[in-house]
């Protein structure tokens, strides 16, 4: 198994310098021209106050700061003798023939990596580089909006667990009987129906004076925030109405997912020669469910649980539009809007980078729940 | 002990009176709307000094110099202040930072103001001249991140100041123009000390800063300067959200609300100016973006106060008696008007000839149906909209009245697209006619921004009204950033959009100057020639405002004569306030309402609270 993870850790790297490599060309190929962007020129107008000469120079100066002058990449091939001469080391004729690669940082690709002297840190030390819209540090609006994305998926996912295993394995132990049959009609019911239709409903049902107003019907905290003096206790309990509805949203199409997913592999585990086997030796039912039928029916659930982070990153934008939940999806949305590309870069490299690093994680539960995964590739 | 009791009584009823005494508009006009204080206190009202204002977006930055957004410059207006103010009841400039309006020199180049005494910074220091010229010079230096603005600042050639006449400093300017002065109203102060504490930029001077050969990037230490006062923190951070105003940034929560902390102390503590008054203790502007959470945010007294509600929350929140127990709403005629704009100048392969001639455009003016579009947006009070005739927003003095609002006339429509050759000859339903030997139908593209369900609705109609002669309108919704990019390149046949303004006097360069329309600027239509460029130029220039007004009027008129746009009408701001709060105004200027003035009704007197809000 450990072969089998240390390869799977192996694959991860080229696949990451892929990754950062197609975000960096997506960036300077997206359309639109990012100096014109930052200097929002729908605000400047060519008049006499302000000649045409006087933009393009204020553009180039721009262009200039933010090393949009240097090429995209900068490299060059020489042979081991060439390069031993720069280096004042001895040669040899063989050496004309062996091609070596010399990379130069004056480079737009080595500043986004590795950062200039002034203007950014690079991606390397978590800068993303600058808004072209808000001009704030990419980082920054990412790292303020993902918490709460990553909030409501682990909750609603943790949720969403916690109910549909135990009754997704309940259905599937009982098949037929009442609870599968309400359970089967319950999960079809939330399936199809769709989120921003719930989240309106609940919203006009809890948080209205005319009906029922218990749960105030936006944002996740009080405006203004707390006071100072409270305690933490205080301020979680008192957090909680604003997060009911949200989570309800949040979890309930996924809770209908799973219990299927998990009813359904169950059911299908619990017609196999050794469930009968199992049953025949004489054990007891929860035994065969829970340790034999279970173990077995986990890989679609680390499948699922695998898609858990890289969907954190994504947000819903229906959402967190109607609870005014500062999340990804509705940065995402705008920034797409906005062409503001360095954040739907940054948003796509990491997805890029979460998303393999969740497959490599459920690679690895898979070999632990599942020892032929690592034993085939051994 | 009785005796007391009433001079504490006689005591509290002067000071209540005094609050009388503040320089608020008493009289209701056109611009300006006051909704009498509530006589009665209902139970559920709040008695928390906290005012929550709704937003629908958030600002770009808070920072003073860098920053676009119209929430942005919203905030500022609380927590900076700026040299000359305006009066929202009569549309005039007023002093703010400065002792009374600037003396102009007689050739029009020379501005000099004094600063009023005693106006401290946070740390205590007092605002001087070296404030000023920093300002303008952090405002005109290359290497800030202000492009969209920096052209209001350079037309000042330099600005002297008299060390032995304190405050006093002259504005000294390269050209004549009207917003010579004006363009004070919106901008912050800054202070020297604060964002430049090595006093770097008076190295500089404002002769550098204007030449476009300038170098900035060969000083590093200017580099540095920039880089530092550029930083995100400057715009964000409340600890460094340094500012003039009344208010000081308590916390922002990105993606939630920011707060605003009434300052103590407050060199404006005995302003009777209601611009500096500060009366909530705090203000909270809370972000949201849905219409249903916000109607039901209003029902439960969530929010006090909103000038961004649609129309249909607008009218829905109206419907409810509980509305009309705990807040006062009504509609006000801004200075912004909506129009359709035609491609006059098409390449004629992209696009189609099709608007190229006058009567066709007049035609297509007759054939708008302008009262049924502002009935179908405002409903019940489109009485209260204004159909506009001009470029100038009929709330203002220089609207020329003489131009007639075009009325629908369908006949009148078909005469004139046939005397320009548009018949329809294959009998299809649809207008034709032979441009350069090839038939044309009449089909244009309509492009709307497909942010608001109004716009797409205005189409159709258009569309709809359109069908009857023969013309077939095809609505095209996108997205803000597509719709200005085929603006700006001329890719378009027709669009819907509008303009906003205010009411203080206007340079027509960026919308009607031909060299708006060469240079992909914001003359959309292509409207121009020598006569109306050249009115343009001399308004700009013309500090008489009567001469000026007769010069607007002219260019109104080659405008309605030329009519590149088919204007429709000038938008009502929906405003709503909660009827806790006493010295309600609502005016036709942007924000709509000014919540520092917005004083808590005391719940057990039924009167203006003078011990906790009173600054």
């Amino acid at each position: 198994m450990r072969i089998y993870i240390l390869k799977r850790i192996l694959f991860f790297f080229p696949a990451l310098l892929f990754v950062i490599l197609l975000s960096f060309i997506l960036l300077h190929y997206a359309p639109g021209d990012p100096v014109e962007r930052m200097l929002n020129a729908k605000g400047i107008y060519e008049s006499e106050l302000t000649p045409g000469i006087q933009n393009a120079h204020l553009k180039a100066e721009l262009k200039h700061r933010l090393g949009l002058d240097l090429p995209l990449f900068y490299f060059s091939i020489i042979s081991l003798n060439d390069k031993n001469q720069l280096q004042e080391i001895s040669n040899t004729e063989w050496k004309k023939y062996i091609p070596v690669i010399l990379f130069h940082n004056k480079n737009q690709f080595h500043n986004w990596l590795f950062g200039n002297e002034s203007y950014s840190k690079g991606i390397i030390r978590g800068d993303f580089g600058i808004s072209w819209i808000t001009q704030q540090p990419v980082s920054a609006i990412i790292l303020s909006h993902f918490q709460w994305s990553l909030f409501f998926t682990i909750l609603s996912v943790t949720i969403a667990y916690l109910i549909s295993v135990p009754a997704g394995l309940k259905a599937a132990a009982n098949p037929g009987s009442k609870f599968d049959k309400s359970l089967t009609i319950a999960t079809t019911i939330f399936f199809s129906l769709p989120v921003f239709w719930i989240a309106v409903l609940l919203m006009l049902l809890f948080c209205n004076t005319s009906v029922l107003n218990i749960f105030p019907s936006s944002g996740i905290g009080p405006a203004g925030g707390f006071p100072e003096e409270k305690s933490i206790f205080y301020k979680i309990v008192n957090s909680i109405p604003y997060l009911i509805l949200p989570t309800i949203c949040y979890t309930y199409s996924a809770l209908a997912f799973i219990t299927r997913i998990i009813k359904t592999s169950v059911s299908e585990i619990l017609k196999e020669d050794y469930i009968r086997t199992a049953r025949a030796k004489g054990l007891t039912e929860k035994i065969v469910i829970g340790k034999h039928a279970y173990r077995n029916a986990l890989l679609p659930m680390i499948t699922i649980f695998s898609q858990v982070f890289p969907a954190a990153i994504g947000g819903s934008v229906i959402l967190e539009t109607i609870f005014t939940i500062p999340g990804m999806g509705l940065t995402i949305f705008q920034s797409i809007g906005s062409q503001d590309y360095p954040v739907v870069i940054a948003i796509f490299m990491i997805t890029g980078f979460i998303t393999m690093t969740a497959f490599l994680l459920s690679d690895i539960l898979y070999a632990i729940a599942d020892p032929r995964i690592s034993y085939s590739i051994r | 002990m009785n005796k007391l009791c009433l001079l504490i009584i006689f005591v509290f009823l002067i000071a209540c009176n005094q609050s009388n005494n503040y320089n608020i508009p008493k009289k209701s006009s056109s611009t300006l709307k006051l909704f009498e204080d509530a006589n009665e206190i209902q139970k559920d009202w709040s008695n928390k000094n906290t005012l929550i204002s709704h937003i629908i977006s958030e600002p770009d930055n808070l920072h003073p110099t860098n920053g676009n957004s119209s929430p942005r410059s919203d905030i500022l207006q609380y927590t900076q202040r700026t040299i000359l103010n305006i009066d929202f009841s009569n549309q005039t400039l007023v002093p703010g930072l400065v002792k009374a309006l600037p003396e102009i020199s007689n050739d029009g180049l020379n501005y000099s103001y004094t600063l009023k005494e005693n106006i401290q910074w946070d740390d205590g220091t007092l605002l001087t001249p070296k404030d000023i010229i920093f300002t303008a010079k952090a405002f005109l230096c290359p290497l800030t991140n202000d492009p969209s603005v920096r052209f209001y600042w350079e037309n000042i050639e330099t600005i002297l100041f008299d060390s032995t006449q304190s405050g006093k400093f002259i504005i000294v300017m390269k050209k004549k123009h009207i917003q010579n002065i004006t363009f004070l109203t919106g901008f912050s102060v800054l202070q020297q000390s604060f964002h430049d504490p090595e006093n770097l930029l008076s190295a500089f001077t404002f002769n550098q800063f204007n030449d476009t050969l300038f170098q900035a990037n060969e000083y590093p230490a200017l580099v540095k300067w920039a880089n530092e006062f550029n930083d995100d923190k400057y715009g964000r951070d409340p600890k460094k959200l340094n500012g003039l105003g009344m208010y000081s940034v308590l916390e922002w929560k990105n993606g939630q609300y920011i707060t605003l902390l009434r300052k103590k102390k407050h060199w404006s503590q005995h302003s009777l100016d209601y611009h500096e008054l500060s009366f909530p203790e705090k203000i909270i502007f809370k972000l949201n973006k849905d219409d249903a959470s916000q109607l039901l945010e209003f029902k439960s007294q969530a929010m006090d106060v909103s000038t961004n509600i649609s129309v249909t929350n607008f009218l829905q929140l109206y419907s409810e008696d509980l509305i009309h127990k705990n807040y006062n709403q009504a509609m006000m005629p801004t200075f912004n008007y909506t129009y359709l704009c035609f491609n006059e100048k098409s390449d004629g392969e992209n696009h189609k000839k099709l608007f190229d001639d006058v009567n066709v455009r007049r035609a297509m003016a007759m054939l708008t149906p302008v009262q049924n579009i502002i009935k179908l947006v405002y409903k019940q009070y489109s009485d209260q909209c204004y159909q506009v005739t001009s470029n100038v927003s009929p709330l203002k003095k220089e609207l020329n009245h003489d131009l007639k609002i075009i009325p629908f006339d369908l006949k009148e429509a078909e005469k004139l697209l046939s005397n320009a050759g548009w018949i329809d000859s294959d009998n299809n339903g649809i207008l034709d006619k032979i441009i350069n030997g090839k038939k044309i139908s009449f089909i244009a593209n309509l492009n709307y921004l497909s942010s608001a369900q109004e716009w797409k609705n205005i189409a159709m109609l258009i569309a709809e009204e359109m069908a009857k002669a023969g013309i077939q309108i095809n609505p095209i919704g996108m997205e803000l950033k597509l719709f200005l990019e085929k603006a700006k390149s001329h890719d378009f046949d027709l669009m819907l959009g509008s303009w906003g303004s205010t009411s203080l006097p206007e340079d027509y360069t960026q919308l009607w100057h031909s060299s708006s329309w060469t240079n992909h600027g914001s003359n959309y239509s292509g409207f121009g020639n020598a006569y109306s460029d050249a009115l343009i130029d001399s308004i700009k220039h013309e500090l008489n405002d009567s001469l000026r007004t007769i010069l607007s009027r002219k260019l109104q008129k080659e405008i309605y004569n030329d009519q590149p746009y088919v204007f429709l009408y000038s938008s009502l701001r929906r405003n709503i306030i909660h009827k806790r709060f006493a010295n309600q105004m609502l005016f036709s200027e942007k924000p709509g309402i000014l919540i520092n003035m917005l004083r808590l009704l005391s719940i057990n007197k039924g009167i203006t609270i003078t011990d906790e809000t009173t600054p």
